[in-house]
């Protein structure tokens, strides 16, 4: 249903409401007031009644609303003392108790009246209040009713018509953007002002379509650098065979280099896979928590001695903190790529640090560093520092590492260590996982 | 061994066929899954090496109707289906090892001859706390390893490597293979952990007795075997 009938449907709604409270307001007023006059009249023939009965005079004084009438019975009711007003000839053949009746006041007016009758000794006994008071105040809720019907109703259509045509603009904004991106127009965004809930989802629309198109971007580039790397160890492999088919010398030695070349395009292959894998968040179902103070403790265990081994010194720092959720194979991907890189930058007898806790993971060592701005460039598939050494790498680790960082919600920490004259310290912190 | 192989490459299933027949062992080769699993629940096989997507039955529900058969045959999934989902698949479908492609024929081999051993193993409820191979004893319980009753300290990556080797002994065991076991990573890291932390052990176990107990087979693997 669109924002326009909605507001139709609320509208009808309302006056519905509206009509029916009138309706039971008039109606319990009626009933009170009433009730009222029903207890005064009751009253009032007890009055004349007792004087009747001993002085054969009607005494009260009808005022401006009441009125009285005897019809004794030893007059045979044709004899009828009446003060006030005329009342109609046929009363006396009404049944006793109250009754609407319709009597005749002053200069000849016409007047609605409530009347009691009452027979008491066989004389019949009448008194009457007129209902004037009653239709005025009827007449001044009507009043009331119709004014703040007709203010309120202008008021809410206005309001309700004005936000519904709002809601619809921005609707038609959201549908007609939306079928843009469909279309394969990921530039696309969402116009809309104010601070309301279609504006909310349109930011996050624009924000899914940003991370699309940056996907989208990273995938174009990730294929046209993909196929630049792919084409480079397959070119040398083909005309290596090619080589030694020709000259004869396709041995067991040529077939073995062959293979670790074709071994070196599956690595870049399963790495790609890899990162692809986590960017589409589909590894996110093995997260636990754990302390990452335990883990560090396992990590050192393995790579302690590898840093040993090729030359380096380390060091294992750990502060006890909560709990991480974290998926440890990732994490310990990560950790391999930051120690690789260490090893592959940093010279023999430096030292290479790894930190564990409270909240982060930090591999720092005494390398180069990176230039300031080189920074962000670093964290790009395929981009090597040193695309010239022959380190090996497809320069796919630190964005396996900024994969590994999103989903874990953590922040990528990368940044030349300070004072110190090299150096790298680069790691993970995990944001808003305190338990 | 009697291995049944399901791959329907034209080219690969023959060729590992002839690679496995050389090495003495008797392979019956299917191209789809029907057959296999037919011939899985008829034959007594010794391993079974199973291909995932084949024609006809697939080679997970292939191994499934075989288990729920109660035929537990070890069995390899060799696929080119890599990822952590697909392992557990497999995993939970029956298969006791999971090779990707493209593999080395050799690491095929090894994981063939292991998982013979260790269904040896479990068969004869030899996977107890205290292994002893020569003069090397594990006490896997307290984490202490001695030899010709001498303490030696290892850590705990250390005792694990050493407790598959005395498991698998005689056995080759590939560096992927380790990794699984030891670290529990499927992927390898291009960092020499395993290098390292054997060359570790090697100079804490070998080197104060003077004699040699692994041998590193032309870099792809490794075997133990006891004084």
């Amino acid at each position: 249903m669109s924002a326009i009938r909605q507001a139709f449907v609320l509208i009808n709604i309302y006056t519905l409401i509206f009509l029916l409270c009138w309706l039971i307001t008039n109606l319990l007023i009626e009933k009170k007031i009433i009730e009222n006059i029903d207890k005064k009249l009751s009253y009032d023939i007890e009055s004349i009644s007792l004087v009747w009965q001993s002085e054969k005079k009607l005494t009260l004084r009808s005022s401006k609303d009441s009125y009285y009438m005897i019809a004794p019975n030893s007059y045979g009711y044709v004899g009828r003392i009446v003060k006030g007003a005329i009342f109609p000839e046929n009363i006396i053949n009404l049944k006793e108790g109250f009754h609407n009746v319709e009597l005749i006041g002053e200069k000849g007016k016409r007047l609605s009246a409530r009347a009691l009758l009452s027979k008491i000794n066989s004389d019949l006994f009448v008194s009457a209040q007129s209902l004037t008071t009653l239709i005025q105040i009827n007449k001044t809720i009507n009043q009331i009713f119709l004014v703040s019907f007709i203010f309120s109703a202008i008021f809410i259509t206005i309001g309700l018509f004005s936000i519904a045509r709002n809601t619809q603009i921005k609707i038609s904004n959201i549908e007609k953007n939306l079928n843009y991106i469909k279309s394969g127009r990921l530039k696309t965004r969402i116009k809309l002002k104010g601070d309301d809930d279609l504006v909310r989802v349109s930011n996050s629309i624009n924000e899914t379509t940003q991370q699309l198109e940056n996907l989208m971007e990273q995938f174009k580039n990730q294929s046209a650098n993909l196929a630049h790397d792919l084409k480079t160890p397959l070119t040398s492999l083909r005309l290596n065979l090619e080589q030694k088919i020709s000259s004869n010398k396709l041995n067991k030695k040529s077939i073995r280099e062959s293979i670790l070349q074709i071994d070196h395009i599956i690595n870049i292959f399963d790495t790609i896979i890899k990162i692809a894998r986590i960017q589409s968040g589909s590894e996110r179902k093995k997260f636990k928590k754990i302390k990452l103070i335990d883990f560090g403790k396992e990590i050192f265990e393995t790579y302690g001695p590898v840093i040993e081994d090729r030359g380096f010194k380390t060091y294992y720092n750990s502060f006890d903190g909560s709990k991480i959720k974290l998926d440890k194979d990732l994490i310990f991907i990560l950790v391999t790529n930051l120690i690789q890189n260490s090893l592959k930058y940093s010279k023999k007898d430096t030292i290479i640090g790894i930190t564990f806790g409270p909240d982060q993971i930090l591999i720092e060592d005494e390398g180069p560093g990176i230039p300031l701005n080189l920074m962000s460039k670093v964290i790009e598939p395929m981009y090597r520092l040193k695309r010239e050494s022959k380190g090996g790498g497809y320069g796919l680790g630190l964005s396996m590492v900024k994969a590994i960082c999103e989903i874990h919600n953590g922040e990528l920490i990368i940044k030349n260590r300070e004072n110190k004259k090299n150096g790298l310290a680069v790691g993970i912190k995990f944001i808003n996982q305190a338990t | 061994m009697k291995i049944l192989l399901l791959e329907d490459d034209g080219s690969l299933g023959p060729w590992l066929k002839e690679n496995l027949n050389k090495i003495g062992n008797s392979v019956d080769l299917f191209t789809d899954g029907d057959k296999a699993l037919i011939a899985g629940l008829k034959i007594q096989y010794d391993i079974m090496v199973i291909d995932r997507m084949v024609p006809g039955l697939d080679g997970l529900e292939m191994i499934k109707n075989i288990r729920e058969r109660g035929i537990d045959t070890p069995t390899i999934f060799l696929t080119a289906l890599n990822d952590i989902d697909n392992r557990i698949q497999g995993f939970d479908a029956g298969g006791d090892d999971y090779l990707s492609k493209p593999f080395a024929l050799e690491e095929l081999i090894s994981r063939i001859n292991a998982l013979s051993k260790r269904t040896n193993f479990k068969k004869n409820k030899a996977s107890s706390d205290f292994l002893r191979s020569g003069d090397l004893e594990i006490d896997l319980t307290n984490r202490q390893c001695f030899r010709q009753k001498q303490k030696i300290e290892l850590n705990n990556k250390e005792l694990m490597i050493l407790e598959y080797f005395i498991r698998f002994e005689g056995q080759k065991l590939t560096k992927s293979m380790l990794l699984e076991l030891v670290w529990n990573i499927n992927h390898d890291p291009t960092t020499s952990i395993v290098e390292t932390h054997i060359s570790r052990l090697r100079s804490k176990i070998e080197k104060p007795f003077n004699d040699k107990l692994i041998s590193t087979i032309r870099s792809s693997g490794y075997v133990y075997k006891s004084k």
